[in-house]
């Protein structure tokens, strides 16, 4: 196979011993795994030990883009970091835009594998063949921001695109993110913490090269019809440029699914005041694009005028009054409904604040709403927080967010994630989330689909796994009801294979509010000229998805781990909508596991693994 | 009187983001929105201008206190004085097998 | 030299940043996807929630033509762009330090200079665009451009001010 849409190498680099080396991809990965988050996690599989600790030196980081990534596909910026997540203990596949992957792939490379640690802070420096690892020591403490700003300077390559960690990285707050291009980031399970024990701050790169497509006129013909449905279809060719993910927050909460004060409630009064309606009204300067990207969901906003001076912070960033952005649904969900808090411009600063600083809004804002169910509980006094910390107060969300990246005061217990700090005072109970991670904007008992796939993503609570409010809530492509579990596990496992294959293609997973993998599948057809039906992708899928999972058992997180917090499955919601309503986790389960082929154990059988090819 | 919550790109075309309209049943409350918000408004409901309420546009979502007509009577559940409907527009067409 | 009988026109205000224009152009020029190679290139200022989009507009004074020495550029008699003749162009760079806007470009692979040559009159950026900031039309530079630099002192005073 002559790689197109592939570049067909993978940059190996030692941070230990300082070897770079390249290596061709493995031609029968590529066409299985297909790419990104596919071919990564083979690699993770081949060369790391499901037991290792997550922020030592023998566990593996990788970067991976798919053979679309920095193609004219729409939606082609995505690149997937791979590795064991700390926060988790599970293989974990963080997934970012913006244009670090295209870049990546510009210089010549697929994947990039990451071993070892640097015994001094370091950077690396890629430009196209030139690859070389620089000292960081005069970027170590720097934020996101300042880190790529000064590479560039450095460089003299003001173009290249740098992808970097923050404090909370370097202080390995377990939920620490990798940013790129100042907005995007990797953001989830810790993979910033694991970057930060290798004692690397940044990745820059400048590629000058080019993708190349094995068969143009295909490729050509089938993208415009992939553009032409995007644009017809309301939600990615009005919706999404119009609020961006955002526009989900009153919807969510007219249907009384909006997790509010840590889960004790199911809507939040004042959902609007941080609804994507009201951030177009007031605070809006743009929508902007990833790379490639013909939806352009992306915020640019601004914080409003009395903001400004509101809440003084610490850290970054030099102006408030320059454009930021964000903030996603989700991240306005955790800094705001979770946490009680009703303020724009203080979830626009928090928000700003996790870019910089380099960590996981999700997880943060749910582990300060665990916090300040503790405080409200009286576990937590003033003299131990530092502060009064009742639901609602947007002050001490704020200082709590930069004392948690740099592990100052009680941030060195937020830097934990809210289930080790429950466990540590007593009360593992007001943990809201599966295998370690915090859970995103849907309450599981409002929507049972999201229960299940909460309960079975393989990186902990997740709603990109399995996005099954696309058709509990969305009703795409056909309406199901939320509250009904009947056909929950199948609709689950079709949402996770088919997140999962597009995951690994290298577009962005907002392309299948518009398109399926059947129109997909054409357009990796014409780039990689490996023939791909869509029942080929979502097998893919399928085999990467039970990759993951082998590796996960192996590493002791089983199925014993598919289970919610109590809360969940006891405490009905106390009003609204779907008052009443607990997840029925219990009855999904079983059929789940049937529908996936797997023993009533939750365990892949022999026949499943080998009718993948993975056995 | 049934309050209505209009999210989203609908609230330009309907001219705000809460109605009180008088109706005793969804198929009522469209007829009337659509009288006092123009012709245009058909368009946005209907899949056929005039196909009325029994052709609801597919991007048209309507709830009611919170739960889909879809898994209620259709347009032709019943409002009383208290209850909350919500429409908005979220017609994407993707996902598994669509 | 003759005028353009139309032209790039660019509205940075619809631009979103996603340089699908660059990888139309690249595909045209090379038959890659290669931003590099692209003669129309989108400029991201962040902080000024800015994106701006450039490329040669056909400027009837063509700096760029009466710097070179050889003779290397030339006027397209259908479209009226600019047009390097790359048998003619011996790479000196001269045209590069003459245009005033730089839009014009020195290709380090070929040692030619790359400018746009509106895709003899069917430009790939501008179906490539999904939101129309770049469209192509008969026009006049000198007139258009006077809307643009007042558009982009409308974006940066909005910048400096900090208002939306």
């Amino acid at each position: 196979m002559s790689f197109h849409g592939w570049t067909g190498v993978v940059l190996r680099v030692n941070l230990t011993g300082g070897k770079i080396q390249r290596e061709t991809l493995n031609e029968d990965w590529a066409r299985d795994f297909v790419g990104g988050r596919g071919v990564a996690a083979r690699i993770l599989v081949d060369e790391v030990d499901p037991n290792v600790d997550a922020l030592s030196p023998e566990n593996t980081l990788i970067f991976a883009t798919g053979p679309l990534t920095g193609t004219n596909a729409s939606c082609g910026a995505r690149y997937m970091v791979v590795t064991k997540g700390p926060l988790t203990g599970a293989m974990t596949t963080s997934n970012s835009g913006g244009r670090w992957g295209p870049e990546f792939k510009f210089a010549g490379y697929d994947v990039l594998v990451l071993e070892g640690r640097s015994e001094k802070p370091v950077y690396l420096w890629i430009f196209d063949d030139r690859v070389e690892l620089r000292s960081a020591e005069h970027l170590w403490g720097l934020g996101v921001f300042e880190t790529e700003d000064t590479i560039k300077r450095d460089t003299g390559i003001s173009d290249c695109s740098v992808a970097a960690i923050g404090q909370a990285g370097e202080n390995r707050v377990l939920y620490a993110a990798i940013v790129n291009d100042k907005f995007r980031a990797a953001g989830r399970s810790g993979v910033g913490a694991v970057m930060g024990s290798k004692n690397l701050k940044a990745i820059a790169v400048r590629g000058t090269g080019g993708v190349s497509i094995a068969r143009p006129r295909e490729m050509m013909e089938a993208q415009w019809r992939m553009k032409a449905k995007l644009t017809e279809a309301p939600l990615t060719s009005e919706g999404l440029p119009a609020y961006g993910t955002l526009a989900l927050m009153n919807v969510i909460n007219e249907h009384g699914a909006l997790p509010t004060r840590n889960f004790k409630e199911a809507q939040f009064e004042k959902a609007e005041d941080i609804s994507g309606e009201e951030l177009a009204a007031t605070r809006l300067a743009t929508n902007k694009a990833c790379f490639a990207c013909t939806i352009a969901c992306g915020r640019v906003s601004r914080i409003s005028e009395e903001g400004v001076g509101r809440y003084a912070m610490h850290t970054s960033p030099r102006n408030w009054r320059h454009a930021t952005e964000g903030p996603e649904f989700e991240n306005a969900w955790s800094l705001g409904a979770d946490c009680g808090i009703g303020d724009l411009d203080a979830i626009l600063k928090a928000n700003h604040i996790c870019n910089d600083l380099g960590m996981d809004p999700i997880s943060l804002g749910a582990t300060i709403a665990a916090a300040m169910e503790f405080y409200e509980d009286g576990v937590l006094t003033d003299d131990q927080v530092g502060m009064s910390l009742r639901f609602g107060d947007a002050a001490a969300m704020l200082a709590l967010c930069e004392q948690t990246a740099f592990r100052r005061g009680f941030g060195d217990e937020l830097a934990e994630g809210s289930k080790r700090m429950g466990e540590k005072f007593g009360r593992p109970d007001v943990f809201m989330g599966v295998k370690g991670q915090e859970f995103p904007a849907y309450d599981p008992r409002a929507i049972q689909g999201m229960g299940l796939g909460y309960a079975t993503s393989n990186r902990g609570a997740c709603h990109l796994r399995a996005y099954t409010v696309s058709a509990e809530v969305v009703g795409i492509p056909e309406p199901m009801d939320p509250r009904a579990t009947e056909g929950k596990a199948e609709l689950t496992k079709a949402f996770q294979d088919v997140s999962t294959a597009v995951d690994a293609s290298g577009l962005c997973l907002f392309l299948t509010f518009g398109i399926t993998v059947g129109d997909i599948a054409p357009i990796l057809s014409a780039a990689t000229g490996v023939d791909t039906s869509e029942d080929d992708l979502v097998k893919a899928g399928e085999r990467i998805w039970n990759l993951e999972r082998v590796w996960n058992m192996k590493a002791g997180i089983d199925a014993s781990e598919d289970k919610l917090p109590r809360r969940m499955l006891e405490d009905g919601i106390p009003a609204g909508p779907a008052a009443g309503q607990v997840s029925r986790l219990g009855e999904m389960l079983p059929e789940y596991y049937r529908v996936r082929g797997w023993t009533p154990d939750g365990r892949p059988s022999q026949e499943k693994l080998e009718e993948l090819g993975i056995g | 009187m049934p309050e209505v919550r209009v999210l989203g790109g609908l609230r330009a075309r309907m001219g705000g983001a809460q109605i009180e309209v008088p109706a005793r049943g969804v198929r009522q409350l469209l007829e009337r929105l659509i009288e006092g918000g123009g012709p245009g408004l058909a368009a946005v409901f209907y899949a056929e201008p005039d196909g009325g309420p029994d052709t609801l546009h597919e991007d048209l979502r309507v709830l009611v206190n919170g739960r889909s007509i879809v898994f209620l009577d259709g347009v032709d559940t019943p409002l009383s004085e208290s209850d909350t409907v919500t429409l908005h527009l979220a017609g994407a067409r993707g996902y598994p097998g669509g | 030299m003759s005028g353009p009988t139309a032209a790039l026109q660019i509205h940075p205000d619809k631009c979103t940043g996603c340089r699908q224009c660059e990888l139309a152009c690249s595909w045209v020029q090379v038959g890659r996807f290669q931003p590099s190679k692209s003669v129309i290139r989108v400029h991201i200022f962040d902080e000024q929630a800015s994106f701006a989009p450039y490329a040669c507009f056909q400027c009837s004074e063509a700096w760029c033509m009466q710097a070179c020495p050889v003779n290397a550029i030339d006027v397209d008699e259908n479209t009226g762009a600019k047009i390097v003749i790359d048998d003619a162009c011996v790479g000196c760079k001269l045209c590069v330090i003459a245009c005033p806007f730089g839009t014009i470009f020195f290709d380090k692979q070929s040692e030619k200079a790359a400018k746009c040559d509106l895709c003899a009159g069917e430009p790939a950026c501008v179906s490539a665009c999904p939101t129309q900031a770049i469209e192509y039309k008969p026009v006049d530079p000198g007139a258009w451009l006077t809307g643009f630099g007042n558009q982009v002192d409308q974006f940066y005073r909005k910048a400096v001010e900090g208002k939306s």
